[in-house]
């Protein structure tokens, strides 16, 4: 049985040590408020709810698609007047996007897009 | 409530973030049994400073949210329930 | 009456206990079944308000715990039934008991590391002959790609950056963490989070080794707390 060496000092509640307090406290007000939120089942909260999904799916497509773009654009494989194209329709992608985004009230911090190491690939 | 009482300092308001960064989101949980009132209420509407408030505190914030969305759910067209 | 959990282990003695109370001012008790115990206490009410006081009642009590041994602390505001709770050992017996058996003998220690996010962002990437050059007769499509383009490589080269600060506090606590549980976030100026599992004892030398990183690089603010129950550390392994 692990017993703990009577002679040491009991560990007091987690100390904290820092000389930037100030700062850490500020980044860990962002984290706190950015815990997951309670499903809300009003009318109003299910609607957003939903536009907040698929607007996020179209969201991660989309930066996948400009990602798979400029790599496409690096590796050569696109003459002028593609990489031109391209261009044009991502960005009218852009532009729609923030336009639906506006509609729903939202913003980038709004859609879940942080993927974690998921977002390594995207 | 004045707001004197609300105001931690640096050091005690980052003992209390630090220790919420542990023991809200991590930790053992039995499914289905995680029932932590006002917290998430707490963090999307009102923000942490309810959070670093006293009991009484966020009875009165409660009360006063719970009269506010009775208000904006009677004026959601078709009314409230 | 629900009971209020707050953590398990099989090394918890009621007499550590006697003169305590939890969330509440409920006293607390020891729930037995088999090898394991978990540590409770009677709690009015079908939710448990997250305020101050409360958050620092479940912290002291399972400070109280981790006094004397390691035990695997339950997140706060676990409320259950008795049957309920004695179902969960029952069920977990083996996972808890492995879980207890990875943590035996540490106790976590937490780690977190600011940069300055908006330095980081301005050092950026290299300018492209191609992109400073840049026909004139490019279009509004080519420069839209020309400068996503700039946009990923940045993020690329920022991400790099971010998992160099990691590895700069993970050689640091080398030899010290045994286990270690880390998230790095190249967005923003909290760009690391970690958690570390380490002997007992050896606190204040982990909180030395993150000072001294946080004297040697100026680029960089570190924060060090602890000891905590393994809070990190008491779920499968990842």
């Amino acid at each position: 049985m692990e017993n703990f060496p009577p002679d040491s000092p009991a560990p007091v509640s987690p100390e904290v040590e820092t000389e930037h307090a100030a700062a850490f406290a500020e980044e860990l007000r962002r984290v706190a408020d950015a815990l997951p939120e309670r499903i809300n089942l009003d009318s109003r909260s299910v609607e957003q709810g939903l536009a907040k999904l698929v607007l996020t799916l179209i969201e991660l497509i989309r930066r996948l698609l400009e990602k798979q773009a400029v790599r496409r654009m690096e590796g050569g494989g696109l003459s002028d007047e593609q990489v031109e194209e391209l261009g044009l329709a991502l960005m009218k992608l852009e532009a729609k996007m923030a336009e639906l985004k506006a509609q729903f009230g939202l913003e980038d911090e709004d859609l879940n897009l942080d993927l974690g190491p998921i977002g390594k690939l995207i | 409530m004045t707001d004197a009482e609300l105001i931690l300092d640096e050091e005690e308001e980052l003992s209390l973030l630090e220790t919420l960064d542990h023991v809200l989101d991590r930790g053992l949980v039995i499914a289905g049994e995680v029932t932590i009132a006002v917290a998430d209420i707490d963090l999307i509407y009102v923000g942490l400073n309810v959070l670093l408030g006293s009991v009484e505190t966020v009875n009165k914030v409660l009360g006063e949210r719970e009269r506010r969305l009775e208000y904006l759910r009677g004026l959601a067209p078709g009314g409230g329930e | 009456m629900r009971l209020y959990a707050y953590c398990t282990g099989d090394e918890l003695a009621a007499e550590a206990f006697e003169e305590a109370t939890g969330v509440g001012g409920s006293p607390l008790m020891l729930v037995r079944r088999g090898a394991l115990a978990v540590l409770v206490s009677e709690f009015e009410g079908d939710a448990v308000p997250a305020t101050r006081e409360n958050v620092a009642e479940h912290n002291r009590v399972n400070a109280l715990a981790l006094a004397r041994s390691t035990p695997l602390p339950f997140r706060f505001g676990t409320l259950v039934e008795g049957a309920r709770l004695e179902a969960y050992v029952a069920k977990q017996e083996a996972s808890l008991v492995a879980a207890l058996e990875r943590v035996r003998g540490c106790v976590e220690m937490g780690a977190k590391v600011i940069w300055d996010a908006g330095g980081q962002a301005a050092a950026g990437v290299e300018d492209d002959e191609r992109e400073a050059g840049g026909s004139p007769s490019a279009g509004a499509g080519t420069a839209f790609l020309l400068a996503k383009r700039r946009e990923v490589l940045g993020e690329e080269a920022l991400r790099s950056r971010a998992e160099g600060v990691a590895a700069a506090l993970a050689s640091r606590l080398e030899g010290l963490s045994r286990e270690s549980s880390v998230q790095v976030n190249s967005k923003g100026s909290l760009v690391v989070r970690a958690a570390h599992l380490i002997e007992r004892g050896r606190e204040e030398e982990y909180r030395e080794r993150v000072r001294a990183l946080g004297r040697e690089r100026e680029d960089l603010r570190l924060m060090a707390s602890g000891p905590w129950p393994p809070y990190n550390f008491s779920g499968p392994r990842s």
